[in-house]
């Protein structure tokens, strides 16, 4: 889309701004400054994936795909931060105030990129709650795994033995 | 109808700038799922510790269950511990707050929280010793950097220290060489004085007392688990193995964590000692006292990890072993090398140690009597003792996570690497600033291995699951070696979230697959019980 093409230096930087302010302001300039990759891997994942993601909103035809590979890192890194859900992606939304506060656009070219924003905002949702029952599980596992191998191990449980599927039928 | 606000409105709604309030005024988020659960109070009886007053608790209860006297007990102990330890009033004194480390914390890469600076971590204890212990915070004191002891301060210090893994990444920067990792194991001790300890780190310690290891593994159990794993050498390799254990007169004990007993993938690795042992003939036993490697005292008091670490060479001086080899565990070797020789050596049993195959002497054990595992290992294969088929590893892109203890605490950097390149053929590093002295921690360490806080074991190990990330998606690894049973245990979780597909495994597991044994079957399968090779695995599915 040609509005955000045409700003996207001032509005990615923006952006990235927004996400940034959502640490404590100590820790922004780290966030922000450190390009090490592997000295900083929260920047690194943020910049890589807003970058992407607004690519994919501004393409001329939005890929759901594309912006949900760009979006999964960020998601990911977000959902075991310690935000509330609406802290962890309302950045999504924060392009649409930098896109209200900036250059005038055609009022049809805005509500589709609003609308895309819409659907990424829903995509992130899934990802979120996908990322948070990943974290349970791995939560429940590790309780019930720590014990129950050891059961087993010492014959004190058996599990179920496999059934031969000739014999089954 | 209803008032349905506008997205703008909801927007605005949304707070994203974090607390105005300077740090010495934000308070810990002490929320569920941000601290570990406190201990049970019968851990503490058992080991003799002060207790809370009451039995429950929570460290979300605004009022904590401790004595009226309880700055009285800090301050007390606060200035034990500053007689005791030279080191400590130097650490105290010697931050100019360069913050060469503000950066270098797993913890505060990963959330960004500014109390989880080394620097500022230390702050937290350093504020108190000011007002405490110096003239010029006495003097001036906020100015001066100093504060009170309150109860806010105190919930601080629950929060933070039980924050930080020990894994002194931190010091490798600090110009000064303070050792941050002391400076948490200190205000630890000191919240210990008040009964505020973990449980995921007291029970074990309690545990180790009585029977001999973290998770209560009493001794027939002990010995039947390593029979099982004999078992299943002898359906892999066709090989009948008997161990021995409490044997007297054995040349040498052989101690290693107990997560290797009873923790897959630990298990695998215990396999892979056993079988090497097996094959090169090495006089050894097994004991069922001293079956813990772990030392859960680190993260209590320097008096408990004396006393867990005591049965090491009790055990040894009553079998009358010449020598002790220490299997794949992390803290462990930060004790044995750098306390155990001052609070239990020299050692009073034994010789220093002499690799019986090879006839190396090592020296650097001289005193400590204890030689790691990977050091036997790796004069083994530079002596050629050891038969090895690597392509045994072939299913395996291997890459390896120096654990944080043996990397940082025992300088133990090469033995691995030549382990690994002698055992598999795909061997790739990860980036250098995450390798070696400056690996990054597993997030988990220093008990802070439990489930109640995954999410903060996930932020503190995004920066080595990066690293991991990186590999995997270069070089395709899909193996994560390491040298620790906490890293065994914190590791697949950890990929899990962060690098799905990579898998975790001991060095020695490694080994005891490669292993060519004398008068062994035709390997089908690797010690996991997978097929060797894809033939062999269409084979198994038919």
């Amino acid at each position: 889309m040609g509005i955000l093409q045409q700003n996207r230096e001032k509005w990615l930087k923006k952006w990235l701004d927004t996400v940034f302010a959502t640490y404590p302001a100590e820790s922004v300039p780290f966030f922000r400054n450190t390009a090490d990759t592997f000295a900083n891997p929260v920047g690194a994942t943020i910049k890589t994936g807003l970058a992407s993601l607004y690519d994919a909103l501004a393409a001329p035809q939005f890929d759901p795909d594309t912006a949900k590979k760009a979006l999964e890192p960020v998601v990911k890194l977000r959902a075991v931060q310690e935000f509330t859900p609406a802290q962890a992606l309302g950045f999504l939304y924060e392009l649409k105030t930098i896109m209200g506060a900036g250059a005038e656009s055609p009022r049809e070219e805005k509500g589709e990129i609003f609308s895309r924003i819409d659907a990424a905002m829903l995509m992130a949702f899934d990802l979120y709650m996908e990322n948070k029952r990943t974290i349970y599980s791995l939560r429940a596992s590790q309780a019930r795994d720590n014990v129950r191998q050891l059961l087993i191990k010492k014959n004190l449980i058996c599990e179920l033995p496999e059934i031969d599927p000739e014999l089954a039928k | 109808m209803v008032d349905t606000p506008k997205p703008e409105e909801l927007i605005e709604n949304i707070d994203h700038t974090p607390p105005e309030e300077p740090w010495e005024d934000t308070p810990p988020d002490l929320s569920p799922g941000n601290f570990c659960y406190p201990t049970k109070k019968k851990n503490l009886e058992y080991l003799g510790l002060p207790t809370p007053t009451t039995d429950e608790w929570s460290p979300s209860d605004e009022e904590w269950p401790i004595p009226e006297n309880w700055q009285q007990i800090i301050h007390e102990g606060f200035k034990d511990l500053l007689g005791k330890y030279r080191s400590l009033r130097i650490f105290m004194d010697t931050c100019v707050r360069c913050g060469a480390c503000a950066d270098k914390c797993h913890f505060f890469i990963g959330t960004g929280d500014p109390k989880n600076m080394p620097v500022l971590r230390a702050e937290l204890l350093r504020s108190v010793y000011r007002n405490d212990f110096t003239r010029v915070g006495k003097i001036l004191k906020k100015i001066g950097g100093a504060r009170p002891l309150t109860k806010q301060v105190l919930k601080e210090w629950f929060s933070y220290f039980y924050q930080c893994t020990e894994c002194r990444r931190c010091s490798v920067f600090c110009p000064y060489g303070i050792d941050t990792a002391e400076v948490t194991m200190m205000a630890r001790e000191l919240l210990t004085l008040l009964g505020l300890n973990i449980n995921w780190i007291l029970e074990p310690a309690a545990n180790c007392f009585r029977t001999g290891n973290h998770l209560g593994i009493q001794p027939h159990a002990f010995k039947e688990m390593i029979e099982f794993f004999c078992d299943d050498i002898e359906e892999i390799t066709g090989k009948k193995i008997e161990p021995t254990f409490n044997r007297k007169g054995a040349e040498i004990l052989f101690i290693t964590p107990s997560g290797d007993v009873f923790a897959d993938p630990g298990t695998y690795s215990m396999m892979g000692y056993i079988m090497l042992f097996e094959h090169i003939g090495l006089d050894y036993t097994l004991s069922t006292y001293a079956s813990e490697g772990g030392n859960f005292g680190l993260f209590t008091s320097s008096e408990m990890m004396k006393r867990l670490n005591a049965k090491m060479y009790a055990e040894a001086r009553r079998l009358g072993v010449k020598w002790i080899l220490g299997g794949e565990c992390g803290h462990m070797w930060r004790v044995i090398n750098q306390y155990m020789d001052t609070m239990n050596g020299p050692a009073d049993f034994g010789e220093v140690p002499v690799n019986p195959i090879t006839g190396t002497r090592f020296d650097n054990a001289a005193s400590t009597r204890m030689v790691h595992i990977t050091e036997f290992t790796a004069d083994l294969l530079r002596h050629n003792k050891l038969k090895l088929d690597p392509s045994r590893n072939d299913m395996y892109t291997v890459t390896y996570h120096d654990s944080c203890n043996p990397a940082r605490a025992m300088g133990l950097f090469d033995e691995p690497r030549v382990v690994l390149n002698a055992v598999c053929n795909n061997f790739y590093e990860m980036p250098e600033s995450t390798i070696r002295e400056q690996t990054f921690c597993c997030g988990s360490g220093s008990g802070l291995n439990t489930e109640e806080i995954m999410d903060l074991r996930l932020k503190g190990g995004l920066p080595r699951a990066n690293a991991v990330r990186y590999v995997h998606e270069k070089f395709g690894a899909n193996m994560l070696s390491c040298v620790c049973a906490i890293d065994r245990a914190a590791l697949p979780p950890l990929m899990s979230y962060w690098v799905p597909g990579v898998d975790v495994c001991g060095v020695h597991e490694l080994v005891g697959n490669a292993l060519v044994m004398e008068g062994e079957i035709e390997r089908t399968t690797n010690l996991r019980f997978e097929p060797l090779t894809e033939e062999a695995e269409v084979e198994a599915d038919v």
